[in-house]
C-alpha cells in the first residue's frame, strides 16, 4: 500500500522536525518535503516529488502561506494544502479558505487533531472544527458583500436620497454621519460622472439602479 | 491759570462793555452835534424873520416920515428937544444931532440917556437946522422881539449898539434899562464887525448860550441882532439820553454777565464731563457709559469721537485680553490707517499665531513619535513573543507528544504549554494584533468586535467599507484607527452601559471615515474632556491632522472622525 505523501512548509526548523517525528511513527504517512518556505517548497517541487498534502504555516519570510496557496491553485490545484498556524484570528482562516486551504489548524493543535485533520483531507473533504467554523462565520457574517459599480451603502443612500430624503434624516437612519452621506453622494456622482443631485438621480434611472 | 469759565466771562463782558461804550459815545456825540446844528439852525431863522421884521418896521416908520408933507414943509423947529424926557442929557443930544449930517434920517440916541433907556429918533435937518425930530416908539420894536415862539424857557432876540450896550429889553432883566447892559460878548463883537455867524459862547450874564448873530440892515443904525438860547435848556434831552444809555449799557451789561454765565455753563459742563472721562480713561477705567445729548453739534461730535475712541480702546483691551488667553480666532477690526495700538496688537496675535503653531507642529511630531515609538515597541514585542515563543512552544508541545512520556503526563504537559500559547496570543493580540499589520484595520476590527461580541454582551454593528490590503491605508493610520475604536468600546463598555454599538468604518479614495454610535447614558463633555481615554483619541487623530467629534447626551454617544488620505 502506498503512504500518502505529505509535505511540510515552515519557517521554524523545530516545528517542522517535531511534525516530522509525530508523522513518522504513522504507518501510512511519509514527509516528502519539509522546506523553510514557500519559494524553498516550490523549487523542491520543480525536483519532481509531488506531495498529496501540504502543511502550510501562514507567516513566513520570503514567500507566506497565503501567496503559496495562490500559487497551488494556478499551478498545482491537485495538492491539497492544510493551513497550519499560530493565528487563531478568524480574517487568517477566511484569507486561507479563500486561497483554497482544505482545512485551518492551529499549531497547537493535538495531534489527534492533526491526524484526524490529515485523514479527513485526504479522504477528499475539508477540516474545520467548531472553534475555527464559528470564527469563520461570525467573520464572514461581518463582512460586507463585494463591491460592484455602487457599494450595497451607495445603493442605500442612492434610494434614500431618491426618495426625497434630506442628507440628514439619511444619516439618522443609517448610523453614518451627514459628512459620510454626502462623501458617499459625491463618491456617486464621481463614479456615474453626474455634477449634481437631480442629475444623479436621472443617470442612476437610466442605469435601471433605482 | 485761568478757568474757561473765567476767560469766557472776561472777554464776552469786556466785548459788550467795548462795544456798548463806542456805541453810546458816538450816539452821543452824533445827537448832540445834531442837536446843535438843529437849535443852531432854528435861532439862525428866528434871527432872520426878526431881523426882517424889524428892519421892516424901521423902514416902514422912516418912510412914513420921510413922507410927512407936513413935517417936511414945516418951519424949523424952536425946541427941537421938548418932546425928550428928564433923564436925557440935552448937551450929549445938541452935540449928537449937531454933527448928525443932514443925509441921515435914522439916528441911535441910547447914549445920551442918562437911565440907559433906549432913544431912537428920527431927524430931519435942513443946513443944520433940526426942522423935524420925532422918537421912535420902543414898544414896536420890543413887540416884535418878544414874540418868542420856539424859543422855550431860556431863548431871546436882542438887539446891540456899536457901544456893546443892549437895544432891547433882556428877557432875564426884565425892570433893568436894556443900555445899562453891557453885552460885549463873542456874538456881539463878530455881528458889529459886520460878520454873520453861529456859535457856542457865553452871553452878557456869563451863561454859554447857543447863538446867532447877524448885524442889522438898516441906515445910519449900526446894530447887532442876536438870537440865544441857553446851552443848559437845550442838552436838557441831551443828559436825559445820556442817562438812558447809561442805564440800557448797565442792562446790557447785567445781561451779558447772565449770557456768559450761561455760556461758561453751556461750554464748560461738558468740559468737565470730558474731563472725567478722560480722567477715567488715564486712570484705566474704560468701563463707563458716555451719554452725549448736549444741545451744540460740536460738543456732539467730540463725545461722538470720545465715544470712538473708548470702544476702539474697549476692543483692543478685550483683544489683548483674548491674546493673552492665547485664543488665537478673535478678531480685531482696525479703527483706521493710524491704529498703531490695534496693528502692533494684531502683529502680536500673528507672532503668537506662529508661535502657537510652531509649538503644536512640535508638540504633535513630539507625540506621534511618542505614539510610533510605544507602538513601535508593542509591535517588537509582539513579534517576538508570536514569533520567537510561539514555534518553541508548538515544537515543544510536539517533542512532549513524540517523547516516551505516559499518557498522563502527556496531557498534564500539553495542557500548560496549551495555556501558554493561549496567554501568548492574548499578549500579542493586546499588545498589537498581528491581524492589524497583516490585514489592516477593517479586518483588525472584525476581529476584535466577533471577540466582544462574545464576551461583552453588547451588541456591536460594524461595517466594514475599507479596502485591506489594495487600500491607501499606512500601517501607522490602521493602528490609530484601531485604537481610537478599542478606546470608544472600551468606554462604552466601562461607562455608558450600552447595549448596542454601531461602528462603519468607510474608506474613500481622499479619505477614511469612522462613525461610532452607542445607546449609552453618555457622559458630560465638558467634565470629561481631558479625560484620559478621550484625550489619547483626541491626540491619535490630531497627528494625523483629522477630523474629530464627539456629541454625548443621556441618549448615547455620536463620534465622528475622519482622517485624510494621501496629504500626509
Amino acid at each position: 500500500m502506498d503512504k500518502f505523501k505529505i509535505a511540510i512548509v515552515d519557517d521554524h526548523q523545530l516545528f517542522r522536525d517535531g511534525i516530522h517525528s509525530l508523522l513518522s511513527k504513522q504507518e501510512n504517512i511519509d514527509v516528502v518535503i519539509s522546506a523553510e518556505n514557500g519559494k524553498d517548497f516550490f523549487n523542491k517541487l520543480k525536483t519532481g516529488i509531488e506531495p498529496e498534502l501540504l502543511l502550510l504555516d501562514l507567516t513566513m519570510p520570503e514567500m507566506n502561506g497565503f501567496e503559496v496557496l495562490l500559487r497551488l491553485k494556478k499551478k498545482y490545484p491537485q495538492i491539497k494544502a492544510i493551513a497550519i498556524s499560530m493565528h487563531d484570528d478568524g480574517n487568517y482562516i477566511m484569507q486561507s479558505i479563500r486561497g483554497g486551504a482544505y482545512g485551518y489548524l492551529l499549531k497547537n493543535a493535538d495531534e489527534e487533531e492533526l491526524l484526524l485533520a490529515i485523514d479527513t483531507v485526504l479522504n477528499g473533504k475539508k477540516y474545520f472544527n467548531q472553534e475555527i467554523s464559528q470564527r469563520m462565520i461570525n467573520i464572514m457574517s461581518l463582512e460586507g458583500v463585494s463591491p460592484k459599480k455602487l457599494s450595497p451603502k451607495e445603493m442605500e443612500i442612492l434610494k434614500l436620497i431618491a426618495d426625497g430624503q434630506t442628507t440628514k434624516e439619511i444619516a439618522q437612519k443609517l448610523f453614518i454621519s451627514t459628512r459620510t452621506v454626502e462623501t458617499h453622494r459625491n463618491n456617486m456622482m464621481k463614479k456615474l460622472e453626474v455634477k449634481n443631485t437631480p442629475e444623479l438621480i436621472n443617470k442612476a434611472s437610466q442605469l435601471s439602479l433605482l | 491759570m485761568k478757568s474757561i469759565r473765567s476767560w469766557i466771562i472776561l472777554l464776552i463782558n469786556s466785548l459788550v462793555i467795548l462795544v456798548v461804550v463806542i456805541l453810546s459815545i458816538f450816539s452821543y456825540k452824533e445827537f448832540k452835534r445834531a442837536l446843535d446844528e438843529r437849535v443852531l439852525l432854528q435861532l439862525t431863522s428866528i434871527k432872520r424873520l426878526k431881523r426882517i421884521q424889524l428892519e421892516a418896521f424901521l423902514n416902514s416908520e422912516i418912510g412914513t416920515f420921510i413922507n410927512d408933507k407936513d413935517k417936511l414943509e414945516g418951519a424949523s423947529l424952536k425946541d427941537p428937544y421938548l418932546q425928550f424926557s428928564d433923564n436925557v442929557d440935552i448937551e450929549c443930544l445938541k452935540n449928537k444931532l449937531y454933527l448928525f449930517p443932514s443925509e441921515q434920517i435914522l439916528v441911535d440916541l441910547t447914549s445920551c440917556s442918562t437911565d440907559g433907556e433906549v432913544i431912537i429918533a428920527m431927524v430931519k435937518k435942513v443946513e443944520n437946522n433940526i426942522r423935524q425930530i420925532q422918537l421912535i416908539e420902543n414898544d414896536g420894536i420890543q413887540e416884535i422881539l418878544m414874540e418868542r415862539t420856539g424859543m422855550g424857557e431860556s431863548g431871546e432876540t436882542y438887539l446891540v449898539g456899536t457901544d456893546y450896550r443892549l437895544r432891547s429889553l433882556s428877557r432875564f432883566f426884565p425892570d433893568q434899562a436894556p443900555g445899562q447892559i453891557l453885552a460885549k460878548t463873542k456874538g456881539a463883537e463878530q455881528a458889529l464887525l459886520g460878520v454873520d455867524g453861529i456859535g457856542i459862547f457865553e452871553d452878557y450874564r456869563g451863561v454859554p448860550v447857543y447863538s446867532s448873530y447877524h448885524t442889522l440892515d438898516i441906515p445910519y443904525l449900526n446894530w447887532a441882532i442876536l438870537s440865544e438860547m441857553d446851552v443848559e435848556e437845550v442838552t436838557t434831552p441831551l443828559l436825559k439820553m445820556r442817562n438812558k444809555l447809561i442805564l440800557i449799557s448797565t442792562l446790557v451789561l447785567l445781561f451779558a454777565l447772565t449770557f456768559s454765565f450761561f455760556i461758561t455753563v453751556v461750554l464748560t459742563k461738558p468740559l468737565l464731563k470730558m474731563r472725567f472721562f478722560l480722567n477715567n480713561m488715564t486712570r484705566g477705567n474704560y468701563d463707563f457709559k458716555i451719554v452725549n445729548t448736549y444741545p451744540t453739534k460740536e460738543i456732539n461730535e467730540m463725545f461722538v469721537a470720545l465715544e470712538k475712541l473708548q470702544k476702539s480702546i474697549n476692543e483692543a483691551i478685550q483683544f489683548s485680553s483674548e491674546i493673552g488667553n492665547m485664543n488665537m480666532k478673535a478678531k480685531y477690526q482696525l479703527s483706521g490707517e493710524g491704529d498703531l495700538l490695534g496693528k502692533s496688537l494684531v502683529l502680536m496675535q500673528e507672532k503668537l499665531k506662529e508661535y502657537e503653531n510652531a509649538e503644536n507642529v512640535s508638540r504633535l511630531l513630539a507625540k506621534k513619535s511618542l505614539i510610533e515609538g510605544q507602538e513601535n515597541e508593542r509591535k517588537r514585542l509582539s513579534k517576538d513573543l508570536h514569533d520567537g515563543l510561539g514555534p518553541l512552544l508548538t515544537s515543544l508541545k510536539l517533542m512532549v507528544q513524540t517523547s516516551d512520556l505516559s499518557v498522563n503526563d502527556k496531557k498534564k504537559i500539553n495542557l500548560v504549554v496549551d495555556g501558554t500559547i493561549d496567554e501568548i496570543r492574548r499578549m500579542t493580540y493586546n499588545l498589537m494584533p498581528t491581524v492589524l499589520v497583516d490585514f489592516g484595520v477593517g479586518k483588525a476590527l472584525s476581529s476584535f468586535i466577533e471577540r466582544m461580541n462574545k464576551t461583552s454582551g453588547v451588541e456591536i454593528f460594524y461595517e466594514d467599507v475599507t479596502k485591506g490590503k489594495d487600500g491607501e491605508l499606512t500601517i501607522d493610520l490602521d493602528i490609530c484607527i484601531f485604537r481610537v475604536c478599542q478606546e470608544l468600546i472600551n468606554n462604552s463598555l466601562k461607562h455608558s452601559g450600552a447595549k448596542k454599538i454601531t461602528i462603519s468604518l468607510t474608506e474613500f479614495s481622499d479619505k477614511l471615515s469612522l462613525y461610532y454610535l452607542d445607546n449609552g447614558t453618555g457622559f458630560d463633555l465638558t467634565t470629561i474632556k481631558y479625560g484620559a481615554g478621550l484625550r489619547n483619541i483626541r491626540e491619535r487623530i490630531e497627528i494625523f491632522n483629522g477630523y474629530l467629534s464627539i456629541k454625548s447626551d443621556a441618549n448615547g454617544t455620536e463620534v465622528e472622525v475622519e482622517i485624510p488620505l494621501k496629504d500626509g
